[in-house]
C-alpha cells in the first residue's frame, strides 16, 4: 500500500507538472488524464472504490474527452510563443507561491486536519455507497440540492450564451 | 487434482487465465463468424479455403490463425508526420481497458466446498462497485481512438476520432441512465446481487424500455454498425487509417473484446446472467447458460451489422439526445415510482 501510494503520488505530481509545462495542448490534455487516473488509484488505496469509480467515470470518462474534443476542433498543434515581459512572469511566480502557501497554511490549521484523530473511514471497502448516500441525503441535503440548482442555472446560461441570436 | 485446483490462489490464477484465453479465443472466432455470417446473409460462400496442415478445411475456421500470422509478419509502418510515441501507445490504450472490463462480470453460479465460498468472476463481488467498475474502465476505451486519431496526423483519422468522442459521450449518458433502473430495482451495485434479483423474472420484462435503450447504446459504444462513425469504412475509413500490421490488429481485437464485454453486461443486467430454467442447477450448466446467451447476443451484433445501413451523423446525435436519453429517464422514473408505491 505504501509503495502504491508513492508510485501513484509521484505519477500524479509528475503529470500535473507536465500538464502546465508541455507546449502541445493535446499532450497536456493526456497528462491531465494520467493525473486523474493516478488520483483515482489513490482513492482505491484509501479503500474508497466508489469515489475512485466516480472519479474515473466523471472526470476521465467525460470531462477530458470534452477537453480533447475542443482541442481537436481548434486543431492547434503547438502553442505559439507569446512575448511576455519578464516582470509579468516574476510577478505571477511570486503570486502563485503566495497563494499556494496560503491554501496550504489554511488547510494545515483547519478543523479538518486538527480533528484527524476523530475521523473514521466511510465503511471501508464495503458499504461505501450506502454511507455516502446516508450523509448526502440527511446531513448535507440542502447544500446538495442547492448545488444541483446552481448547475442547472449554469447549463441554461451556457445554452443561452452559445445560442445564435436571430 | 481437484483439491489442488481449489486452493484460493490457484483458483484465482486458473480463473484469470481461463477468462483471458476464452475471451481472446472468442475474439478470434468472432472475426471468423463475422465474415462467414456476412457471406451467409449476402448469399455468398465467404472465407472457407484456409485449411489446417493443408488438409482439414473445417469451414475455414483456421482463417483467424492465418490472419494473425499475416498481421505479425507485415511491415510495421509509422508515418513520417505522425507523433511517434502516441502513435505506438494508442493501440495499447485501446486494448488494455477492453481486456480489463470483463473482470467484474460473474459468468457462473458461486458455490461452497468444505465451507469455502468460491465465486465465478475475477473481481470479488464484495467490492460493491460492480457495475461502476465496468463503466469506469470501459470509458477509458475511447482514448485509444482519440489518441490514435490525433497521433496519425491525418485529416480523415481526426474526423473519425472527433466523431467517436462526441458519439461515445452522448450514448454513455443514456446507457448509464438505463442501468440506474436496474440498480434501483436491485438495491445494490453488485453484479451478483443483480443476477440473484432476477431469479424467476429477467429484468428485460419489467424494464423493457431500459433494456432497449441499453441495447441500442451498446452498438454506439462499441462503434458497430449502424453507428460505426469512427470507422465508416465507405466514407472516411476512420481513426486507424494510418495503422497497419499488429497495431491495426490491436484496434480490431479491442473492438471485438469491447463487443464481448458489452454483450456480457447486457446478459448480466437484463437477461438474468447465468440463470436458465433447469440448466442452472449445476455449476457447469450455469456457465453454459451464460455462454449461450452471450453467443446469441454476439450473433445479433453480426446480424444487425449486415442488415441495417449506417445512420447519418446528425441522425445519430438526434437519436441519442432526443430519443434515448428521455426514454432512459422515463424508464428510471417508472421504476422509481413503482418501487416507491410498492414500498
Amino acid at each position: 500500500m505504501v509503495i502504491a501510494f508513492y508510485v501513484l503520488g509521484f505519477l500524479a505530481m509528475f503529470s500535473a507538472i507536465m500538464v502546465v509545462s508541455s507546449d502541445r495542448p493535446i499532450v497536456s490534455g493526456l497528462y491531465l488524464l494520467l493525473c486523474f487516473i493516478a488520483v483515482a488509484g489513490l482513492y482505491v488505496t484509501l479503500s474508497a472504490p466508489f469515489v475512485a469509480a466516480m472519479q474515473l467515470i466523471v472526470y476521465t470518462g467525460a470531462i477530458i474527452v470534452l477537453i480533447l474534443f475542443v482541442i481537436m476542433l481548434l486543431n492547434q498543434h503547438r502553442e505559439s510563443e507569446t512575448k511576455r515581459p519578464k516582470w509579468v512572469t516574476a510577478l505571477s511566480t511570486v503570486a502563485a507561491i503566495v497563494i499556494g502557501w496560503g491554501v496550504y497554511f489554511t488547510f494545515i490549521t483547519s478543523k479538518v486536519v486538527l480533528s484527524y484523530g476523530k475521523m473514521s473511514p466511510i465503511g471501508g471497502m464495503k458499504g461505501n455507497v450506502e454511507q455516502l448516500a446516508d450523509v448526502l441525503f440527511s446531513r448535507y441535503f440542502i447544500p446538495f440540492e442547492v448545488i444541483s440548482i446552481l448547475i442547472i442555472a449554469a447549463i441554461i446560461s451556457a445554452v443561452f450564451i452559445s445560442k445564435k441570436r436571430v | 487434482m481437484m483439491a489442488k485446483l481449489l486452493a484460493p490462489e490457484v483458483f484465482m490464477i486458473v480463473k484469470v487465465v481461463a477468462v483471458f484465453i476464452i475471451v481472446l479465443t472468442m475474439v478470434a472466432v468472432g472475426t471468423w463468424v463475422e465474415r462467414r455470417g456476412a457471406a451467409f446473409i449476402q448469399d455468398r460462400v465467404g472465407p472457407n479455403r484456409v485449411a489446417l496442415f493443408g488438409k482439414f478445411r473445417i469451414m475455414g475456421l483456421a482463417q483467424p490463425v492465418a490472419d494473425g500470422i499475416k498481421f505479425f509478419f507485415k511491415e510495421d509502418v509509422i508515418p513520417a508526420n505522425a507523433d511517434k510515441i502516441l502513435f505506438v501507445l494508442a493501440p495499447l490504450i485501446a486494448f488494455i481497458p477492453a481486456t480489463m472490463t470483463f473482470a467484474a462480470i460473474p459468468f457462473g453460479r458461486s458455490f461452497d466446498i468444505n465451507g469455502v465460498h468460491y465465486f465465478l468472476s475475477i473481481l470479488p463481488p464484495a467490492t460493491n462497485i460492480g457495475v461502476l467498475y465496468v463503466f469506469a474502465i470501459g470509458s477509458m476505451g475511447v482514448y485509444g481512438i482519440i489518441v490514435g486519431a490525433w497521433a496519425s496526423n491525418n485529416k480523415w483519422s481526426i474526423l473519425g476520432g472527433m466523431r467517436a468522442s462526441a458519439q461515445i459521450i452522448s450514448y454513455e449518458l443514456a446507457m448509464t441512465m438505463a442501468v440506474v433502473g436496474v440498480v434501483l430495482s436491485t438495491g445494490s451495485l453488485r453484479l451478483d446481487r443483480v443476477i440473484s434479483a432476477q431469479t424467476g423474472l429477467w429484468n428485460v420484462v419489467p424494464q423493457f424500455l431500459g433494456a432497449l435503450v441499453f441495447f441500442v447504446s451498446m452498438f454506439a459504444e462499441t462503434n458497430r454498425l449502424p453507428f460505426d462513425f469512427a470507422e465508416g469504412e465507405s466514407e472516411i475509413i476512420g481513426y486507424h487509417v494510418e495503422y497497419g500490421s499488429m497495431k491495426f490488429s490491436m484496434f480490431a481485437l479491442a473492438e471485438y473484446a469491447n463487443m464481448i464485454t458489452a454483450a456480457a453486461l447486457f446478459v448480466t443486467l437484463y437477461l438474468g446472467g447465468w440463470h436458465f430454467p433447469w440448466l442452472d442447477q449445476w455449476i457447469w450448466g450455469s456457465i453454459l447458460a451464460f455462454l449461450l446467451k452471450l453467443v446469441s447476443i454476439l450473433w445479433i451484433f453480426v446480424w444487425v451489422r449486415w442488415t441495417l445501413p449506417r445512420f447519418r451523423y446528425d441522425q445519430l446525435m438526434r437519436l441519442g439526445w432526443k430519443v434515448m436519453i428521455p426514454l432512459s429517464l422515463v424508464n428510471m422514473i417508472v421504476v422509481a415510482l413503482f418501487l416507491a408505491y410498492r414500498g
